[in-house]
């Protein structure tokens, strides 16, 4: 017998959690497949928008206080670019860009719109357990149909799946990782931000009087914006107090480490 | 819907329109052989599960990016796993929560899959890992894909992204490289014996 041969059998995942897995990777799946298609629609509409507003630009008649108005469904087609089309003409790219914090994506230029309701879709994406200690992270990640800007903290509301409030203390900043400043982030469609938000308990059974929290939203009080999060089927168990970073550009859970 | 007959790159064309049935389809084909391959670099099953999700939730948001060569999306998978085994506290980091949640399997699926003989495995593949972990990673990838998972040179050049000759020149440095750990640690009384006293062991239990 060879030390190769010690290596032990193939063996088939257990049947639940094969069932599980499988599961999960299907709620991301539909969870994508809705967040391209209002991706897509969003993305539809913006373009047809700053082709109108490009081509009323030449013809000389934009006005800013003219009022926009979408066109229907079926005009988009006719007015697509076509392919290698070059951006429309009066956007001007800044060459001295300001240099972005270590690891930050480069943005190509600062978003010069506050973000509103509408424009934002935020997704909580990372998770993970700080140290093996019972204290948990999660990342919401924020892009934006059109380009525009959030800057500050998020206030989070968390809701069981009765649709009841769950009470919690949210602190700006006070998380364990890099010390990060506050910014304006520009999000879009390419540009991703994101915050961290951290409480403790979830795994020591500490939090066994927390109602299981099925919804989160996320309001910026500064910006009169509030978005409810997509939270890929996962539940969360938060009570007490939660601390949150502010925003920052990109999404990764390398940004936050210190 | 019934994907019978159809090969591993037609699936992935489907899946790169964001069609589930036929990510889901690719998932059914070869989980076993990425959670295998998992458990061969970790020496823990359950590690091996939570590893399994992320190399299929990183094909899902991959594949935009990814075109398969050949009928197998195997190797590639395969090679996710190797990267997200080699970065495993990061790659868990950022979905231990997410796995967390999912239901854990009861007791009763728990001894329909033999929890004890699992534990062997993983006392014995740990023992072996002490061994392997000595070589390079890239000596180790290349043994774990062509000696562990059964990956041919062309599959495993595929996955690695290397020409087959460097696969073949690869592994063979890799097996002369863990003959000559296992030979000096069988001179030294240390791991190797205990894997083949272990053996013998267990020979001599069940005879």
């Amino acid at each position: 017998m060879t030390f190769l041969d010690q290596i032990p059998a193939a063996r088939n995942m257990p049947t639940a959690r094969h069932h599980a897995a499988r599961r999960q990777l299907m709620d991301v799946v539909d969870q994508t497949a809705r967040s391209w298609w209002r991706l897509g629609r969003s993305a539809t509409l913006a373009l047809v928008i700053g082709l109108m507003v490009t081509g009323s630009a030449a013809a000389g008649v934009l006005s800013s206080s003219t009022p926009t108005t979408i066109p229907s469904p079926s005009a988009s087609a006719a007015i697509a670019p076509p392919p290698g089309a070059q951006s429309p003409s009066g956007i001007t790219v800044n060459p001295g860009q300001p240099l972005t914090p270590m690891g930050a994506p480069a943005v190509a230029s600062v978003a010069t719109t506050a973000c509103t309701s509408s424009d934002v879709i935020a997704t909580l994406t990372g998770s993970g357990l700080y140290n093996n200690v019972a204290t948990a992270q999660e990342i919401v990640s924020l892009s934006a149909t059109s380009p525009c800007y959030l800057s500050g903290y998020a206030e989070l509301k968390f809701s069981s799946e009765s649709g009841t409030t769950v009470k919690t203390t949210v602190v700006d900043g006070g998380y364990v990782g890099a010390p990060l400043g506050i910014s304006k982030v520009s999000l879009s469609s390419t540009n991703d931000g994101s915050f961290l938000f951290q409480y403790t308990g979830t795994q020591n059974g500490a939090t066994s009087s927390c109602p299981l929290e099925t919804s989160l939203s996320i309001e910026i009080p500064n910006q009169s914006l509030t978005v409810n999060v997509i939270v890929n089927g996962v539940s969360l168990l938060v009570c007490g107090t939660v601390n949150v970073s502010p925003i920052i550009q990109g999404d990764s859970i390398d940004r936050y480490v210190s | 819907m019934i994907f019978d007959g159809e090969s591993d790159g037609d699936l992935w064309s489907q899946v790169s329109t964001h069609n589930g049935a036929a990510f889901a389809e690719l998932f059914e084909r070869h989980s076993k052989s990425v959670y295998n391959h998992c458990f061969r670099l970790t020496g823990s099953w359950s590690a091996a599960e939570d590893l399994t999700s992320v190399v299929f939730l990183q094909a899902w948001r991959r594949r935009d990016q990814v075109r398969i060569h050949g009928d197998s999306i195997l190797p590639w998978l395969l090679a996710v796993a190797n990267n997200a085994t080699r970065n495993s506290e990061r790659s868990l980091r950022r979905h231990r929560l997410l796995l967390a949640k999912l239901p854990r399997s009861g007791p009763s699926s728990e001894f329909e899959d033999g929890i004890g003989d699992r534990m062997d495995d993983e006392r014995r593949m740990q023992l072996i890992l002490i061994l392997v972990n000595r070589l390079k990673a890239r000596e180790r990838e290349i043994i774990a894909l062509c000696d562990w998972s059964d990956l041919s040179y062309a599959e495993a050049a595929s996955a690695l992204n290397i020409p087959i000759g460097t696969v073949r020149s690869r592994l063979f440095r890799a097996r002369e490289h863990l003959r000559s750990l296992l030979d000096h640690a069988m001179s030294q009384n240390s791991t190797a014996q205990l894997i083949v006293l272990d053996s013998a062991k267990e020979a001599h239990d069940f005879s």
